[in-house]
């Protein structure tokens, strides 16, 4: 038995197998304590980006484990690392997409621009991020369908993030007729704003005139909500306005159009025409 | 002058005395108490093994109006209102209301601009809307917190960060006694003392009311202990302290701060910055 032992012990070979695989448990150990100490580093509401460091701590370690198992073993890392290097182009040419995705998905994490539970804009895709992988980004719109977006997308096109910041503006347009006092006007859309509750008193709301337009004139009010009651206000502060504007006989315009036969001309004649009633039975 | 319209006999606070409007009640199967606390109307109905609470305010910010009837007789309307019920597994006869302050910071403006000179110290009373906190059963477990008066919100800070607050108009009076007593609003003196060099422009002031508990003198007027701005520098920063305050007489506490203000420390408490 004793003998048996001393002949493994010296056989260099069977050595090198046990010292391979004291350094794999080791190391995988070590990799499983760094990818949970790591992540602690950073804020913890960015869960995505923890989840993603401590994936990446734990490859990264065990990859260095795994290296020095194969020196232990014997192997000529000079000629794997070579042929690995060649195996990553080829595989690089094969998977260009996924690999720009991967890599904008590192910039993505690392810019930290997009969080799991924003609202986003992306072209025509508007709804809640569900997660942010290395890939794509899921994205659960308000009618309840998930939407994969390619990260490489993310990178290229404008993002509008909407939940990002504490308070949002909202901006009325609307127009009144030209025979309105606009002194009063104004007066009226500061009230109706200040009458609602979601409305928030600082910033101020703001009364802008826009421009003479076509029918009326064209005004825009701008008030200003917490992201969460945001929608809320769109909703109240338009009913808001047309309630205090109705109750002001302030009138808002439809669309007019003037006939004109000529500058000299008279007006146009108009003809009532009465369909004779038929007799009855 | 508030004025207690009735207080019938049942409602013989159960452990100490009802000397405003809180205090603890209690109140019969079938019965329903009523109150009247400046804006708010208050309505609680105690049926079997649960309660009805119902709530409404007339937004008069200078109602004067404290009615207590418990039981009492409340307006069918109100239980229209807003209402909400609470189930339990066995009769609570008992319920406690609180006076609390506000539930976020409540940033004040005056109702005309104030201007404090260098090397000056003022003192203003300001007065802000009470909120009342229902409490049933024995264990005091808090199933309301309502806004005497509802509140609008305001922001302090850039739009790119800072605090959702209310937003209050105050007269900043400097006499207390020119303060009318309303059971719906709770006094804050707030002492500036501006040490810097130049002209302090008070156009607002955030009061951090939820950490400061709620006091009663001797008056049965509600207050909060007095805040002390110190303000050293050129900017909009003061340094916060809560103190007690020598205006209010015999005063003890009644319902404590909602959250405890850990340090004291230097606050951008007097102006706004705002961008876009």
């Amino acid at each position: 038995m004793m003998d048996s032992l001393t002949q493994l012990l010296a056989n260099e070979r069977a050595m090198g197998f046990v010292n391979a695989g004291i350094v794999l448990v080791l190391g995988w150990l070590l990799a499983r304590l760094a990818s949970r100490a790591v992540p602690q580093l950073l804020p913890r509401d960015e869960r995505q980006r923890r989840f993603l460091v401590g994936r990446g701590v734990f490859y990264l370690v065990l990859g260095i484990t795994f290296i020095t198992a194969l020196h232990q073993l014997g192997v000529n890392l000079t000629a794997l690392l070579g042929a690995a290097g060649i195996l990553t182009v080829a595989i690089g040419f094969a998977s260009q997409t996924s690999a720009s995705n991967l890599i904008s998905g590192l910039f993505l994490l690392g810019e930290g621009s997009i969080q799991v539970g924003d609202v986003i804009v992306v072209g025509e895709v508007t709804g809640e991020v569900l997660s942010v992988d290395l890939l794509s980004v899921k994205i659960r719109t308000f009618d309840n369908v998930v939407v994969r977006v390619p990260n490489e997308n993310l990178i290229k096109s404008n993002v509008t993030n909407n939940t990002r910041l504490p308070i949002r503006r909202y901006d009325l347009l609307l127009s009144v007729a030209y025979k309105e006092d606009l002194k009063r006007v104004f007066s009226v859309l500061e009230g109706a704003a200040a009458a609602n509750p979601l409305c928030l008193v600082e910033p101020k709301p703001l009364v802008i005139f826009l421009g003479f337009g076509e029918s009326g004139i064209d005004l825009q009010l701008s008030v200003w909500a917490r992201r969460e009651k945001f929608l809320d206000l769109r909703n109240s502060i338009a009913l808001g306005v047309k309630a205090a504007l109705d109750r002001e006989n302030i009138e808002i315009p439809f669309p007019h159009r003037s006939l004109y036969a000529g500058s000299d001309t008279p007006p146009i004649p108009v003809t009532l025409v009465t369909k004779p009633t038929e007799p009855k039975d | 002058m508030p004025r207690r319209k009735a207080q019938s006999p049942a409602a013989a606070a159960v452990s100490e005395p009802a000397e405003g409007w809180w205090g603890r009640y209690q109140l019969d199967e079938d019965a329903t108490a009523r109150f009247a606390i400046g804006p708010l109307d208050l309505a609680l109905h105690h049926a079997e093994a649960e309660w009805l609470i119902a709530q409404a305010s007339n937004l008069d910010p200078f109602s004067e109006r404290l009615i207590i009837e418990v039981p009492g007789d409340a307006p069918e309307s109100l239980f229209g209102a807003q209402r909400h019920r609470y189930s339990f597994s066995r009769n609570h006869p008992e319920f406690a209301l609180l006076p609390r302050t506000a539930d976020r910071p409540v940033v004040v403006r005056p109702e005309s601009p104030i201007s404090v000179p260098p090397a000056e110290s003022v003192t203003f009373y300001v007065t802000t809307p009470l909120w009342v906190s229902v409490t049933l059963g024995a264990g005091n477990a808090q199933i309301e917190d309502i806004p005497t008066l509802p509140m609008n919100d305001t922001w302090f800070g850039t739009t790119l960060a800072g605090e959702l607050c209310y937003a209050g108009l105050t007269w900043a009076k400097n006499r207390l006694s020119s303060v009318p007593p309303r059971p719906h609003r709770l006094v804050t003196p707030v002492q500036i003392h501006n040490r810097a060099h130049d002209m302090l422009h008070v156009e607002s002031l955030k009061l951090p009311l939820i950490n400061l508990p709620v006091m009663v003198d001797d008056q049965q007027r509600l207050h909060t202990p007095a805040l002390r701005l110190t303000r050293e520098n050129a900017d909009d920063r003061a340094v916060l302290r809560v103190v007690q305050d020598s205006s209010h007489e015999n005063s003890r506490q009644v319902s404590p701060a909602r959250q405890y203000l850990s340090h004291q420390s230097a606050f951008h408490v007097f102006t706004r910055l705002f961008h876009g």
